[in-house]
């Protein structure tokens, strides 16, 4: 299943384009309250991994972080992540995991996951990850050429 | 390598007598070699931008907006190996030397290996 819906659309503004991969788990339900209560993001929600990783490979789709479930379509979220890489690299990532911080860190080696989400992702949560893609984002803009 | 620009991640001020960096991301500074002919006609250094976690494609645009071809690394992470594959840059690797010289002339030589999969490193979840 696939829906999306864009919030202040006609402000001339960046949006930022979240894409919430998961399964029918709940985990991600708060993390997308939260998102809809900020203005200039796109979200779609993908229960379907194949269907996330189809909609990343079109680069006509936006998608400047995909927020990815535990589990994904019966796999481990990271082993989505890591079958997305080589379709869209440019696509930033956060992963749920129940991993700290520095078992996190080891677990993700490599595979440039911008942060960790917790299985109970509330309101900082999600303004930790906004914060982090804008930092990431605005470096992509300042390349010194 | 016939023609081109070589990037080599550095350590302090680069040049073609300095250090490489072993953690590109991390690297000080990028020393570009440019070539011609299988001759270095130019070497000049460009700052490195600030990392942050799940901002290792900062450098792959940053290399890619200077038209770097080739890149020699001593490790790289699967998510920018991907990027540079996408922009078009060619990663090659050797973990062994320390140096920024021998590995570009071995580079212009053809004696370099370009990067395998098997070499990225990580353990993506304990692979």
């Amino acid at each position: 299943m696939t829906h999306s819906y864009d919030k202040h659309e006609g402000r001339k503004t960046v949006m930022m384009s979240f894409l919430l991969v998961c399964d029918e788990s709940d985990t991600l339900n708060e993390f997308e309250r939260c998102l809809e209560g900020l203005p200039d993001i796109s979200l779609q929600k993908v229960t379907s991994g194949q269907d996330a990783l189809d909609l990343v490979k079109d680069k006509a789709n936006k998608v400047d972080l995909a927020v990815v479930d535990q589990m994904v379509g019966g796999m481990p979220g990271i082993r989505w992540v890591e079958q997305m890489l080589p379709l869209n690299p440019m696509v930033n990532t956060a992963l749920v995991s129940s991993l700290s911080d520095e078992d996190f860190h080891e677990y993700t080696e490599g595979l440039g996951v911008l942060m960790r989400i917790p299985l109970d992702p509330d309101k900082t949560t999600v303004t930790r990850v906004v914060e982090r893609l804008v930092k990431v984002l605005s470096l992509y803009q300042t390349p010194g050429a | 390598m016939i023609s081109g620009r070589i990037a080599v991640p550095s350590m302090e001020n680069g040049g073609l007598d300095g250090m490489r960096a072993g953690h590109f991301g991390h690297c000080d500074v990028f020393t570009l070699i440019d070539v011609k002919d299988g001759e270095i006609i130019e070497v000049k250094t460009i700052n490195n931008m600030e990392h942050v976690q799940g901002g290792c494609m900062v450098p792959v645009n940053l290399l890619a907006s200077h038209n770097v071809n080739a890149l020699i690394v001593g490790g790289i992470g699967m998510r920018p190996l991907m990027g540079f594959q996408q922009v078009g840059i060619d990663v090659y690797h050797d973990a062994e030397r320390p140096e920024i010289r021998p590995v570009v002339e071995d580079l212009i030589a053809g004696k370099l290996s370009v990067i395998r999969q098997d070499q990225v490193c990580g353990g993506g979840g304990g692979h």
